[in-house]
């Protein structure tokens, strides 16, 4: 099966607030990023936290981050985040 | 018992689970929390071996009664204080408490009065710190 995002795709992390266990830090939730890599298909921390074993693996994307689309400023720097599927989404960039 | 953290966009740091305040420096630096990166080698206490034995044990290579993922759960429910002041292992021993209650290895009840019993041995052996009476000055 082919993987759901290409490395260089914009894409945009869901800015959901669910009270369970998730990866997602609250700093990135509903930003926009670029698809570094595709790391492959792993078992989800989120359903391993809960027991739950029989879960279907995700897909795993590596994502880049500017300073300034968190934060804000001038500064260069970059955050690499490994962020499941089902958080991101593509962003349509031809709009 | 749980804290009901809120969970929502415009949270503010006390709102907010403890484990998820990356960007708050001013409210870290309140729970006392360095910036700085400190790079001197941390000593080794026996009983951080011993916690990490027991995790490995209890994970039993992911189908044991615990995991490192549900590890993070549990500590994710913990107070700023506890989450922000514990020591690194504190945090793990805590957690390990939490998992086994919840997965009924034993019961909150069962855990506290084992706590009392060792407290009380402790007074009465030696202290709390590991020292015993006759070695104190």
């Amino acid at each position: 099966m082919s993987s759901s995002f290409s490395a260089g795709e914009i894409v945009q992390v869901s800015n959901l607030y669910p009270k369970t266990h998730h990866r997602v830090p609250k700093y990135l939730k509903g930003k926009i990023g670029q698809v570094e890599t595709y790391l492959g298909e792993f078992e989800s921390a989120e359903n391993l936290s809960y027991f739950q074993f029989d879960k279907d693996k995700q897909e795993l994307y590596r994502v880049r981050f500017t300073h300034a689309c968190l934060w804000g400023g001038a500064q260069s720097d970059e955050v690499f985040a490994d962020l499941a599927a089902p958080w991101l989404r593509l962003v349509d960039t031809k709009k | 018992m749980p804290h009901d953290f809120k969970h929502t966009d415009d949270a503010t740091p006390n709102d907010q689970p403890a484990h998820d305040l990356g960007g708050f420096i001013e409210h870290l630096r309140e729970h006392g929390l360095s910036t700085e990166i400190k790079r001197s080698e941390v000593s080794k206490k026996p009983y951080e071996e011993r916690a990490d034995a027991m995790l490995l044990l209890l994970s039993n290579k992911g189908q044991g009664i615990m995991n490192i993922h549900a590890m993070r759960r549990a500590s994710e429910q913990f107070s700023h204080a506890d989450y922000l002041q514990l020591s690194y292992y504190d945090r793990w021993v805590k957690a390990m408490i939490a998992l086994c209650i919840e997965k009924e290895v034993f019961s909150n009840l069962e855990w506290q009065a084992q706590l009392d019993a060792v407290k009380s041995k402790a007074r009465d052996t030696k202290g709390l710190d590991g020292i015993p009476k006759q070695a104190r000055p």
